[in-house]
This record gives C-alpha cells, structure tokens and sequence, in this order.
C-alpha cells in the first residue's frame, strides 16, 4: 500500500504540490489526472524518494520514506519499477544490456537467469528480436514497450507509470494500455500518471485529479465523471465525449510496425 | 539569487561532489567496464589531439627562442629551453586545455543530456549510485590517462622542436637530444609529472558536476558544456599557477 498524507514540496518558491493526501491500496490502479505541470510526476519522483517533499508523510508498506537516507530507500525502491515519460532507456547499450544491467543492479538473480529473464520480458511485451538493437533504432511505441519490460523485469510490486502513452498514436496508446492491464491482473499495485483520460478509464481502479500541485477530485470513474467540482468539470469537459468511450479489444498490430 | 550566492551555491554541490567521488571509489571495481570505457575514450581517442598540439607549441617554442638566441651566439641552447618548457610548463598545460575541451565537453554533455532524458532518474530508481556509475569511471579515467598523454605531449614538443632546430636552425640533431636530456634535472620531471594528476581531477569532477547540474533542456545542456569547458580551463590554469609558485619557492 502507499499512502500520501499533506505531502507539499515547493521548487524554487514555486509551490509544486500543495498537502497532497491519497492512498493506493494493495493490488489496485490508481490513475492521477491532470493538465501538464499539475505536479503528477512530482508525486512519482517523491514515492520513488528521488525528491524529498517539505512537509508531509509518505508511507510504502507502513514505513514512513521521506526521512530515508539513499542507501535505506533502496529495499523500497526494488519493490518499485518505473516508466519514465521519456522511457530513460541508457542509450549507450542496448535493449538486452539495458534489462541486464537493471536486474545485475537489482540483484535478485543469478548471472545464468539474468538472460532467461531478459528473454521473457522481451517475450511477455512482444518485442523479441530487438534484444541487440540500441535505444535509437526503436520507434516511440518499442521504446515505452522496452521501458516497460525494464521496470517489470525484477516483478516488481509496485509499478509507476508516468504519462505511458503520451505522444504515442492510438494504436500504440491502445497496446500500452492492454499491457498495464495485463500487469495490473497479477497483483501489482500501479500509479499511472497521465493527462489522456481516454488512456485513463482503460486501466484505472480509482482516480485522483490534480490541478495546481493539489488534488481536487478522488474516487471512481463514476464519482469523477459525476464531479460537480468546477476544476474537475473544467479538466474533464474537453475529454467528456472521448472518456465515456473506453477503448476495447485486444491490439492485433504486429510489434514491427509499432 | 544574485549572481554572488548562485556561485557559492554551485561551489558548494561542487564540494559535495568531489566528496561523494572519494566516498564511491570503494565501489569503482564493480564498474570495471564503464571504466575501461573511458579510458579508451580519454586516453586513446584523445592521443593524436595530445601529441599534435604539443608538437606545434615545440616547434614554435623551437622558432621563437632559436631566432633570439642565435642574435647573440646562443643557439645551442634551444634543446634545453625546449626540453625544460615542454616538461615543466607547456606539456601538462597543452594537455590540460586540449583535454578540458575534449574531455570536459564530453563529460558535461553525455551527462547532461542522460540528466535531461531522466536517465540519472532512472539509475537512481534501480538503486544505483549515479555517482559511482557515472562520475567515478570518468574522473578515474583522467586522473590515470593525463600522465601518459602528458609524456606524449612532452614527446610531441619535443619532436617539433627538434625537426625546427634541425631544418631551420642547422643544430646537430645528436646536440638537440644531449642537451635537452642534459638540461632536465628530477625536480622538473617532478614538477611536470605531478601537475596532471590534478589537472585530471580536476578535469573530471567538474564536467561531471556541470553535467549533473544540468536544467533546461538543450539550451540548458549547451551551457553546462561551455561551463564545464571554460571552468575547467581556467582552473588548469590556476592550478598550473599555484604549482609554479610553490615549487619555486618551495624546491
């Protein structure tokens, strides 16, 4: 379970979250919308204990993050992989190097699994054949599905998504939200950060929407969609149409042309 | 923030840095290959670069002193002052400002551009140090490739110099060699030895902190490689400076 309570953190005086609360419960989605520059990554960046927030308490599994040193977060951070936005694929090595060197750092395996691992990610993403390709020769589309396979390839518990479909087409956008789905179906608990609702009622349990660093509407897709809050209103208005629309059916677009 | 507190600021996570290089070098073994790396990057990559430059300043350190001395009867000399400048002073600096071009560029830019596309996020996300991973290889890297490219500098000078005392000059080659092996005593090679142990420390920790500290997308990524260029090229400078001024008052 992760849990947020009254988490603020301020960049340069400019406020970025504002006593943020909201809980994650075990082996739930949850989705955090919101406009560009609302301060959903910033949450991700905090659970990862990468940022340190100025006020408030973030618990994983009960402990209570912020005051950790580096070297204390990191039983916490193996229980976490993370989809960057921009994937943070290394791009001096390659897809296979790439999933290697994580799970070497990881060390949960032994260096003979580290590669029958490898093999099944690439597998479970549908991206074999790529393994001795670099960053750089994959399409936008191959490089969220390699970014993915990296942060599931320890199993971890926890998964964060942040924007996983942003600047991807919708046919793309529809395969990265079946595979977080089919994530979601092994118990792992997800945050999935994103601004694209129709991407967000494909594959949310519960909802947060933020503007302004503070969330201003949580709960169902129905208590969302329901909000009388004029913010919520206001975000979800230009999306209303798209969003009571949830994408179906499994993507039968090969990997190679993704 | 006036410009006074940013640079005290910067001078500070400078600090944190260099301290945190020597608190991970326990850990430098477990990156043997991202060492190795970097030493073929700094060392060999940088060789032609090296051994270029320092064969021009010893040919025109050969030029500008042969023409003076021969004024008044003294041209003999020109091995020794060839010898004696290129081991002491323009070896270690000719290196020193070719490597904070090539070397520092490198660093602050690979770095920054992995700061900006989340990848030294990612590291730390995985559990892995980024300084270990990233900064101890590079500053490893030019703290031991700097002596041997500085010898090949001081080669290179010395060639050059000798090819002008030759063709332009008409001193004995046997004469150029004997008097500028005869003009080195071991505090020059002391001097000329020692310096690029610290111009690459200094060479690395502050590309590496300029590409660290990089924001701003590409804009911001230009001006952490001008910065960690020019810093970097300065500070060879001054510590070429204090060098100088403590072995002459010291030795």
């Amino acid at each position: 379970m992760i849990t947020l309570t009254d988490v603020s953190l301020a960049i340069d005086g400019a406020p970025i979250l504002r006593n943020v609360t909201l809980t994650v419960k075990e082996g739930e989605t949850m989705v955090i919308l919101g406009p560009s520059g609302a301060g959903k990554s910033s949450i991700l960046k905090i659970i990862l204990g990468i940022w340190k927030p100025d006020t408030g308490v973030v618990r994983i599994e009960d402990t209570d993050i912020v005051p950790l040193r580096e070297e204390e977060m990191l039983p916490y951070r193996r229980m976490m992989g993370m989809v960057f936005q921009g994937n943070a694929l290394f791009d001096s090595m390659t897809v296979r190097e790439n999933i290697e060197y994580f799970l070497r750092e990881q060390g949960k395996l032994r260096h003979g699994e580290i590669g029958r691992r490898v093999a099944e990610v690439l597998d479970s993403v549908n991206m074999q054949g790529t393994e001795d390709m670099y960053p750089e020769e994959l399409s936008g589309g191959m490089k969220k599905r390699i970014a993915i396979a990296r942060a599931i390839s320890a199993s971890p518990r926890m998964l964060l998504y942040d924007e996983p479909t942003t600047g991807l087409d919708p046919v793309n956008a529809r395969a990265i939200d079946e595979l977080i789905n089919r994530f979601k179906g092994k118990g792992t608990t997800s945050i999935v950060v994103t601004h694209i609702l129709h991407d967000a009622f494909a594959v949310g349990d519960s909802y947060a929407v933020m503007s302004d660093g503070a969330i201003v509407a949580a709960g169902s897709a129905d208590d969302i969609l329901a909000s009388e809050d004029e913010t919520v209103k206001k975000i979800l208005e230009e999306f209303r149409d798209e969003a009571s629309l949830p994408r179906t059916g499994a993507s039968t677009v090969p990997y190679s042309i993704i | 923030m006036n410009k006074l507190t940013a640079f005290f600021l910067q001078f500070q996570e400078y600090a944190q840095l260099a301290i945190r290089f020597f608190a991970a070098l326990k850990h430098a073994s477990a990156y043997r290959h991202e060492l190795r790396r970097e030493l073929f990057a700094i060392g060999a990559q940088s060789l032609p670069v090296v051994i270029l430059g320092g064969t021009f300043i010893g040919t025109i350190l050969a030029i500008e002193t042969g023409h003076r001395y021969e004024a008044f009867g003294a041209k003999t000399m020109v091995g020794r002052t060839v010898a004696l400048g290129m081991v002491r002073e323009l070896g270690p600096l000719v290196a020193g400002l070719l490597l904070s071009a090539r070397t520092g560029a490198k660093n602050a830019s690979e770095i920054g551009a992995m700061k900006l596309s989340e990848q030294v996020d990612a590291l730390r996300a995985i559990g892995s140090n980024p300084v270990s991973v990233l900064v101890v290889p590079r500053v490893l890297a030019s703290v031991i490739m700097f002596l041997p490219l500085t010898l090949f500098a001081d080669a290179g000078g010395m060639l050059g110099g000798l090819i002008v005392a030759d063709a332009s000059l008409h001193i004995d080659r046997a004469f150029f060699w004997t008097s500028a092996i005869y003009g080195l005593q071991m505090k020059d090679l002391l001097v000329g030895f020692l310096k690029p142990f610290f111009f690459g420390f200094f060479i690395g920790t502050i590309s590496c902190h300029f590409g660290l500290s990089t924001t701003g997308g590409t804009q911001g990524l230009g001006r952490a490689t001008i910065n960690a260029v020019v810093i970097s090229s300065l500070v060879v400078l001054l510590v070429d400076f204090i060098f100088t001024k403590v072995v002459w008052e010291v030795l």
